[in-house]
């Protein structure tokens, strides 16, 4: 009778120190659902629509080691305008995420307004849309999951908007789309999660071990 | 010596006047010897060389010029340079002028590097380059983030140029890119209004000088009648 009670305690730890590896598993796991685009993807980047009084361009301006840097502007731009760059006719496979992340750097000397966007064809998950102030890199993301075809994703998109003209009569957007996507809130939310497990093991293990003495 | 003096003294109220208006008209003559593109004239300015490899769009007007955009793409590295010009159709008599000035503010968060060229169809006049810093929105610092692009006519230079048969004036922005590690996108206003920040003194001080001798001459002419 009294051997069983260490060989119970033993259990006892063994499937603690399992449920927290899950949990940290799992976090591991939120953190690798988020995918976003690499350089080649951001190279293929155009000018795919825009909306507002006159017409909007686009162009690629700079490449380097952290992103693509763009150029949009409108000739004689009034009121609200907005353009998107991105790519049509994509077959991605990204059934294995549930999020889509992108940093964009605004390099231009106002604020600016810019949302991320994903289509499969049959409906389109835009994120909310941010100001970001100059200088200022912000991650945008948008949920994947109310796709219904998260294995044929056709199109991605930024749009970028403003209420034209912006101080100093600007009507021309420089902005840079980052690789590295710096703030995904999903794994910060899970090492607490986890950690709150942890701590309510631990005090329960404490709890019957005084119960036991 | 003494028919002067009393010359002088009798007429002293008639010299005064004649001197005041001479040197009003001499002010307003000086005045009027600056030329500078006027906002119909920046308006109408074209790029030059389009694409090749700088692109140029005026993508704003304002009361008194343009807002221009010049930009260069991915592959284009070093010292660059992209000009604006007067269209061919355009020329302009400035033999009356004795200067050109230009004013020219950077709206880019970048600085950039500015000089204006004119040409009388067989010569070509470049003026002194003028590196403007950056701007935050639209906060504009005389001498800093604008400045004045300018040609004195009377200079040594000048003797030779065919000032009634100027043929074109052309703006060139330049940089070595790209700027700040990213930027190949240069944004900067063209104006015709000059006079804030360039003030000639003369004229306040003129009228300043003017009323003092209106008040000196009409109080001795008061204790005359007295």
């Amino acid at each position: 009778m009294n051997n069983k009670k260490p060989k119970i305690a033993l259990f006892k730890k063994i499937s603690q120190a399992a449920v927290l590896f899950a949990a940290l598993a799992s976090a591991q796991f939120s953190s690798a659902a988020v995918v976003s685009l690499n350089l080649n993807d951001i190279l293929g980047f155009s000018q795919i629509d825009f909306s507002g009084s006159v017409s909007a361009e686009s162009a690629q301006t700079n490449v380097d080691a952290n992103g693509v840097t763009f150029l949009t502007f409108w000739v004689s731009g009034n009121g609200q305008v907005s353009a998107d760059i991105g790519s049509q006719g994509l077959s991605l496979d990204w059934s294995a995420y549930d999020t889509f992340a992108q940093s964009i750097l605004n390099h231009d000397e106002n604020t600016w307004n810019f949302s991320l966007s994903a289509s499969d064809g049959i409906s389109t998950q835009t994120s909310s849309t941010i100001e970001i102030a100059p200088d200022q890199e912000q991650s945008l993301s948008v949920s994947l999951l109310p796709l219904a075809n998260l294995n044929s994703i056709e199109e991605i998109y930024i749009t970028i908007s403003a209420n034209l003209p912006l101080p100093g009569l600007d009507s021309v957007s420089e902005y840079e789309l980052s690789f590295a996507v710096n703030e995904v809130p999903l794994p910060a939310s899970s090492w607490f999660f986890s950690l709150s497990i942890a701590a309510l093991m631990f005090v329960r293990s404490k709890g019957s071990a005084n119960r036991s003495k | 010596m003494k028919k002067l003096s009393t010359f002088l003294g009798k007429h002293s109220t008639r010299i005064l006047f004649t001197l005041c208006i001479l040197m009003s008209f001499s002010t307003a003559s000086s005045w009027a010897s600056m030329v500078s593109l006027n906002s119909d004239e920046i308006q109408d300015m074209e790029p030059v060389n389009q694409g090749a490899p700088a692109f140029s769009f005026m993508t704003n007007e304002t009361d008194d010029g343009a807002v221009f955009l010049t930009f260069w793409l991915s592959l284009q590295n070093g010292y660059s340079s992209g000009s604006m010009s007067t269209p061919v159709s355009w020329s302009a008599d400035w033999s009356e002028h004795a200067s050109f000035q230009q004013r020219i503010i950077n709206r880019d968060e970048s600085s950039w590097t500015f000089s204006m060229s004119i040409d009388d169809g067989s010569s070509t006049y470049t003026s002194n380059s003028l590196l403007l810093a950056g701007v935050s929105e639209d906060e504009v610092t005389a001498n800093v983030t604008e400045g004045i692009l300018s040609f004195d006519f009377s200079t040594l230079e000048f003797e030779t140029v065919d000032l009634a048969n100027i043929a074109s004036v052309t703006l060139k922005i330049s940089a070595v890119l790209p700027v700040n590690d990213y930027d190949r996108v240069a944004e900067y206003e063209v104006a015709f209004e000059v006079d804030d920040l360039n003030p000639v003194p003369l004229p306040a001080s003129l009228l300043l000088f003017s009323s003092a001798l209106a008040l000196l001459l009409l109080r001795r002419n008061n204790n005359k009648t007295i």
